[in-house]
């Protein structure tokens, strides 16, 4: 059983990583994240019955982890200037992509944990029946929440 | 959704690269992780709890087997018992943390709202399982000990109550108790607000930011 849940794991490590970056930018903060929701979707590993796409069940496991699991950050972003440095969604190389990662930064850390978890389904192409689903709500109110966070986004967005 | 197609744009050249593949060791090690949410948090706490009365068991039997006036047996023994079925209580709360891996498997508004529910249920039991246990066990063994020994002396841990009139006594103890219960009242609620309260805050308000278009 741990040998097929640590092959699962590495085959959508990709899922994991991104909320994790998506919740703690910062890489010390994002290792605790990520040990925690691996510790915790082993646990939920006994009761996955299959009956949604193991990736819907690891965005859910995984969000949740990351919305409730109240982590400190270690240094809070929102009070600091961005620094690229500190992003490393990826490994930057050229001024523009650190630009691009700078902008990216900003806007996730203006918007709620609620929120977080929208965008993030939606930036990886998750359907709104799917995103429904996972966050527990109805379509009309995906739709809703998308238009508010569109709106959120411009007004930062037009600050860069 | 201009904003957000541009987002994603930035989104998908972020995560161009895969992450590394997780060492096959660590991830081995991880499963048997001990959690760091709020129900970890939970489970952490009921354990200290647990440790605390586990110590004070063995404490309060070898009382019983130092003093021996039929009332500290009687004292000791109502304070064994009462710590023994907090002990029970504890152990069948930490017994129902930890099945409820699953809330993790909910959706996020079921699972919000599951924790909240869990969240809310043991900060009433830490409050009030802490507000009878410490008076009690601190007090309760000098009140019912305050009291006529088998040769009709007073007995008393407290020399100063052997000198006072027992209405007296009785009434001074009965004001400690009070004052007490009072202090521990105010600085347990102080406590289980920072423990608890903050966790409730967000979850309350993350339920409403789910909600409020349904």
């Amino acid at each position: 059983m741990e040998k097929d849940f640590i092959e699962t794991i590495e085959t959508h490590r990709g899922i994991i990583f991104k909320v994790c970056k998506m919740y703690c930018p910062l890489d010390e903060d994002c290792d605790d994240l990520y040990q925690d929701i691996v510790a915790q979707l082993w646990r939920a590993w006994k009761g996955f019955r299959g009956d949604s796409k193991i990736s819907t069940w690891i965005y859910r496991v995984a969000l949740n982890t990351a919305i409730s699991g109240f982590r400190k950050q270690k240094r809070n972003p929102l009070n600091q200037s961005v620094s690229a440095d500190d992003i490393n969604l990826a490994q930057a190389d050229n001024r523009q992509r650190k630009e691009d990662l700078e902008v990216l930064h900003v806007a996730i850390n203006k918007l709620s944990e609620v929120e977080k978890a929208m965008v993030m389904l939606y930036l990886d192409e998750v359907s709104y029946e799917e995103i429904s689903a996972i966050m527990g709500i109805t379509q009309n109110n995906v739709r809703v929440k998308m238009l508010r966070i569109r709106e959120k986004l411009k007004k930062i967005m037009e600050l860069y | 959704m201009d904003e957000l197609n541009e987002l994603k744009k930035i989104w998908d050249r972020s995560f161009e690269k895969e992450p590394k593949a997780p060492d096959r060791e660590k991830l081995a090690e991880l499963v048997n992780r001990r959690s760091s949410s709020p129900v970890g948090k939970l489970k952490k706490s009921l354990r200290i709890e647990i440790g605390a009365i586990l110590i004070a068991i063995p404490l309060l039997v070898a009382i019983l087997f130092r003093l021996t006036e039929p009332y500290f047996l009687f004292n000791t023994g109502i304070l064994i018992a009462v710590f023994t079925s907090s002990l029970v209580y504890y152990f069948h709360n930490l017994r129902r943390l930890e099945k409820i891996w699953h809330h993790s498997q909910e959706n996020i508004h079921q699972s919000i709202r599951s924790t909240l529910m869990l969240v809310k249920f043991f900060r009433k039991v830490y409050f009030w399982m802490n507000l009878i246990l410490f008076p009690f066990g601190i007090y309760f063994g000098y009140i019912v000990g305050f009291g006529l020994g088998s040769d009709g002396q007073r007995v008393s841990s407290l020399p100063v109550f052997e000198n006072l009139p027992f209405l007296m006594a009785l009434s001074l103890i009965g004001l400690i108790i009070v004052v007490l219960f009072g202090l521990f009242y105010v600085f347990l609620k102080w406590y289980v607000k920072k423990l608890y309260d903050v966790h409730i805050n967000k979850l309350e308000e993350i339920d409403h930011e789910l909600t409020e278009f349904e």
